[in-house]
């Protein structure tokens, strides 16, 4: 510090003192020349220690005052009075002012902004993040710990080097956040003087004055002891730069390659996309998922910022960068809490399941089912309840994984506990049903399908404070036909994405009935016989849910599967419609394969089971070529240099774009007839291509090579969805492990000799040697394979006889959907008329069972008691 | 017994004012220091009250007697500081007085024991 100067009434003040008493100390000996020059340095002195840069008048009056009481006789009050020097007296009273000050703007004030931007994100919803990241909120706590020491150690005159290190460190960290708020200093004034909470914009800028008064105290006791060490403000400044630079890193990272993303060059896009990879923390990517990113710079000095990457931009790089879906992967505590306070949902009502929702769970599943094994299929019912322990009410919506060939038969809503059944109308007639209740916050669900073997289903309102919804699904399946027909075998349905949350300890309990033999593959259950009925009961956690020893159930038909055999059924629908149903060899598919390989980074963990079964089916069947869709573009590989191809030579990178390698493989299935395309893909979140393309390819082709979709991994197809209405895209039933299904799905489509399914026809007389059958199923699965049948005709009379057979059967397909709504009116003003109770697929309920054997054993106890006597008289 | 508090009190000054001028030489006997420090040294010692209001009088008085010596030196951290040191002539005076005082306090003790009547 520089010597402080003085003013000119202290410099007379002393010299006046000094000519008064120049005689007397001459008297006694002393130079009066020489006690001005000490008494100067040593006011000097003192105004240093106490950081004051003037001397005053009142300074001087002080120590002189004391001097004058020293010359007087001493009491033990003068000995007090002599204690405090005249600066001590002037310090207290500055510090009581200054440590007030200090005590709430530079220590509650910083602690109560960052609790109030933890708890409300308030600034980095309206403006931007000011604590992006932990470390930052560290480092801004550093301001009040800070002050906190500083001011303990002022209080104590003693300081160490840390403590003035953390002054200075401090001190920068103020000085650049300060430097952030200052735009909106006068928003901030305005807010205390409004709301009171603009005290939180302010709390840098008197965080900082804080330190800096502390700063000049430290300084002051650091030089009073030549062990101390004080540094500058200006190395306080490098540190708090050096510091947040580090913590900072990765959103710095993120800002610089989102950037090179948006440059003309693809080269500077692909390394942005590189750079985005590397980047440690991809929490700022994800929270823009879900709320827009705003320009930095505008963000930092303009409080209307505008977007300068839309969300689904942003997805669409998340998903090219790391593989998965933002959406679906575990959102954080800070994205919750906003998309809560502000009742977010983007997806509400719309056609995607989106991400989760907060405080939103599955409450309760079961599974009720009967496995009709001579007729070759499988109705059961999923009622799954929802529980919304939010403050608002919340859409719950789920994609399904029907089991192969599974058509969604019935659907129950209930309200006020009454169960309602739906109505079976067009997609669009459904969907706009839906739509429009959901608008005006009443009870609707839907149910559509999502692509082949997949639905969506969509339910609201889940009311808030914890009220359940609940909702029954009613599935009929075909068995899958094993082992030549030694084994019949039945996928459990599974949820492949969802908006909501499901406790991992959570069971679905399942219950099966059945006259054949039941089994779940290697795994214990529990197992009853009632009569000749086998009933299954497994209560499976839902972290099992996805493995594949849950997945099948296995069904022992009570004798082989007769090749032979016919089963007629009458439709109760249509009085005239007999279906004949009869296990045949399925015929071939294809006589050539394109394979699409999607080399997307959630499907580097299969790549060991890929490369063998791609090697074994490569030398085994007739794959025309391999196309791979890279992040960096598509590679074909021809047919000529597939025996030399090397999977583990290819990089599984990011979230590559399906569509353009689909295209490709449609080009080169053109090229021969009869040529099917097997698509192996992870999921498909985002769409990286527009979909315009592939349909004109198909509006305008005349071959339709069908793409055969086998999954890689669970999730959603975004791909299948958006195409759904092309009809192109086929499912390939996946019953066991990977490598099984995989070997299978090249057999399924050129070696068909091994594989057996069921045909169903519509005949008009049942030939001699046909069982009778009554199940209802039959005609349904009949119904819903005509209706794909006539979907492949892309003919607007076909798409109209569809849409029949879908009323008349009641099933959910790509052009019908069932919707639940609450009143008749609402059914009325949408034109859809729900379907009658006496029209839907039942299954006896294991209560009504268990009711009914109770009464019986209580009739025949009373009967042979005779309790029943005085009835026998009538 | 009633003991006269000021009375102490009073004595208690006039003695450690007697005795200054000698806390004042040991204390720069094995240090130099300038006047604000010397106060501040002496002051943090218990019980003494010591102020610059008889401190730089009595450096004044030594430096004109030769006890002491000034040097001038500069300060990085404010004003240029004035620092005293002992004359060799101090520090001659300095041992005599050390000296006296302790045969003094001897001799406080042997007038307590009585031992010369």
């Amino acid at each position: 510090m520089n010597k402080p100067s003085w003013t000119d009434a202290a410099k007379l003040h002393l010299d006046q003192y000094i000519e008064d008493h120049a005689q007397t100390w001459n008297k006694t000996g002393a130079n009066a020349q020489d006690i001005k020059e000490d008494l100067r340095s040593h006011i000097e002195e003192k105004a240093i220690e106490y950081g004051m840069p003037n001397i005053t008048k009142d300074n001087v009056e002080q120590v002189l005052r004391n001097w004058s009481v020293l010359d007087s006789s001493v009491t033990e009050t003068d000995k007090e009075l002599m204690s405090q020097d005249a600066f001590q007296t002037k310090k207290d009273k500055t510090f009581s002012f200054n440590n007030l000050f200090i005590y709430i703007f530079g220590i509650a004030l910083p602690i109560i902004a960052v609790i109030v931007e933890l708890s409300t994100s308030i600034c980095s919803e309206v403006l931007f993040d000011p604590l992006p990241t932990i470390p930052h909120v560290l480092i801004y706590l550093l301001i009040p710990v800070s002050n906190i020491i500083s001011i303990r150690a002022c209080t104590k005159g003693k300081t160490n080097n840390w403590i003035n290190w953390l002054n200075v460190m401090a001190f920068g960290v103020s000085v650049f956040y300060g430097l952030i708020f200052l735009p909106l200093l006068p928003l901030g004034i305005i807010g205390i003087l409004f709301l009171g909470i603009g005290l939180c914009g302010l709390s840098p800028l008197l965080g900082l004055i804080s330190l800096w008064t502390l700063n000049k105290r430290l300084r002051s006791i650091a030089t009073s002891k030549t062990e101390n060490v004080y540094p500058s403000k200006i190395k306080g400044l490098l540190l708090a730069a050096c510091i947040l630079i580090l913590a900072s890193f990765s959103l710095i990272l993120t800002h610089i390659g989102l950037g090179m993303t948006k440059q003309e060059s693809s080269v500077i896009k692909k390394n942005g996309l590189n750079l985005l990879s590397l980047v440690p923390n991809k929490k700022h990517l994800k929270y823009w998922c879900y709320f827009p990113k705003k320009d930095i710079r505008q963000g930092l000095f303009a409080s209307n910022a505008q977007t300068d990457f839309p969300t689904r931009k942003i997805q669409k790089i998340y998903y090219q960068v790391t593989g998965r879906s933002c959406l679906q992967t575990k959102p954080s505590n800070q994205i919750l809490r906003r998309a809560e306070n502000w009742r977010w949902d983007p997806d509400l009502g719309g056609d995607d399941v989106g991400g989760k929702v907060n405080k939103l769970s599955l409450s309760a599943s079961r599974m009720d089912g009967v496995v009709q094994a001579q007729e070759g299929l499988a109705y059961f019912e999923w009622t799954m309840k929802f529980q919304n322990f939010a403050s608002f009410n919340q859409e719950a919506r789920a994609e399904i994984q029907l089991p192969p060939g599974g058509v969604v038969s019935r659907l129950t809503l209930w309200i006020e506990g009454e169960p309602r059944e739906a109505a079976f109308g067009s997609r669009s007639k459904t969907k706009g049903a839906y739509k429009s209740i959901v608008q005006r916050q009443q009870d609707p669900v839907l149910v559509t399908t999502r692509g082949p073997d997949k639905i969506q289903v969509q339910l609201f309102p889940v009311l808030p404070g914890g009220k359940e919804m609940k909702v029954r699904i009613g599935i009929t399946a075909p068995l899958w036909i094993d082992n030549q027909g030694e084994e019949l075998k039945l996928r459990l349905p599974k949820m492949i994405q969802r908006n909501f949350d499901i406790d991992q300890k959570l069971n679905h309990h399942v219950w099966m009935e059945s006259k054949s033999k039941l089994s779940l593959a290697e795994n214990e259950l529990s197992k009853s016989l009632d009569g000749d009925i086998e009933k299954l009961k497994i209560s499976i956690p839902q972290k099992n849910m996805i493995q594949s020893k849950y997945a099948s159930l296995v069904i022992e038909p009570q004798t082989s599967t007769d090749l032979e055999e016919i089963i007629v059924v009458q439709s109760t629908k249509t009085p005239t419609l007999k279906i004949a149903q009869k296990i045949k060899r399925k015929p071939s598919h294809v006589d050539h394969l394109v394979v699409v390989l999607d080399t997307s980074v959630s499907n580097q963990k299969f790549h060991h089971t890929l490369s063998t079964v791609l090697k074994k089916s490569i030398s085994t069947f007739n794959i025309t070529s391999l196309v791979l869709s890279g992040r960096e573009g598509v590679e074909v590989i021809q047919q000529d240099d597939l025996s030399r191809f090397e999977l583990a030579k290819h990089d599984f990178k990011g979230g590559t774009d399906n569509i353009t390698a689909l295209l490709k493989a449609m080009d080169m299935a053109t090229l021969q007839p009869n040529t099917g395309i097997l698509w192996l893909h992870g999921p498909q979140p985002v769409l990286l291509s527009d979909t315009e393309l592939f349909l004109q390819w198909v509006a305008r082709s005349k071959i339709h090579p069908l793409i055969y979709a086998f999954s890689l991994g669970q999730g959603s197809n975004k791909v299948i969805q958006k195409l759904e209405s092309t009809h192109i895209f086929q499912s390939i039933p996946q019953l066991g492990t990977l490598e099984t299904d995989l070997t299978m799905a090249f057999e399924y489509l050129m070696k068909p000799d091994q594989v057996y399914q069921y045909s169903r026809k519509a005949i008009t007389h049942a030939p001699s040697n046909a069982v009778t059958s009554n199940s209802q199923h039959v005609v349904r699965l009949w119904a819903f394979n005509r209706i794909q049948e006539l979907l492949q005709d892309r003919t607007e009379k076909s798409k109209t006889q569809a849409l029949k057979l879908a009323m008349t059967h009641q099933l959910v397909t790509p052009i019908s959907g069932a919707v639940v709504l609450e009143t008749q009116a609402q059914y009325k003003a949408n034109d859809l008329e729900p379907v009658e109770a006496g029209t839907v697929p039942t299954i006896p309920e294991p209560e009504m069972w268990i009711m009914l054997m109770i009464l019986l054993i209580l009739a025949l106890l009373g009967y042979r008691r005779g309790w029943l006597q005085p009835f026998k008289q009538f | 017994m009633v003991v006269h508090k000021d009375f102490i009190d009073n004595w208690i000054t006039q003695v450690r004012k007697g005795l200054l001028t000698l806390m004042v030489l040991n204390a720069l006997s094995k240090k130099r220091r300038y006047g604000y420090e010397l106060s501040k040294y002496l002051s943090a010692f218990p019980g003494m009250h010591v102020n610059e209001a008889t401190i730089y009088p009595l450096l004044s008085r030594l430096k004109l007697q030769k006890i002491l010596k000034t040097t001038l030196i500069e300060s990085s951290e404010g004003p240029a500081r004035k620092y005293y040191t002992l004359t060799a002539k101090g520090e001659k005076n300095l041992k005599l007085m050390n000296q006296e005082f302790i045969m003094l306090t001897q001799l406080m003790d042997t007038i307590g024991t009585g031992a010369i009547k």
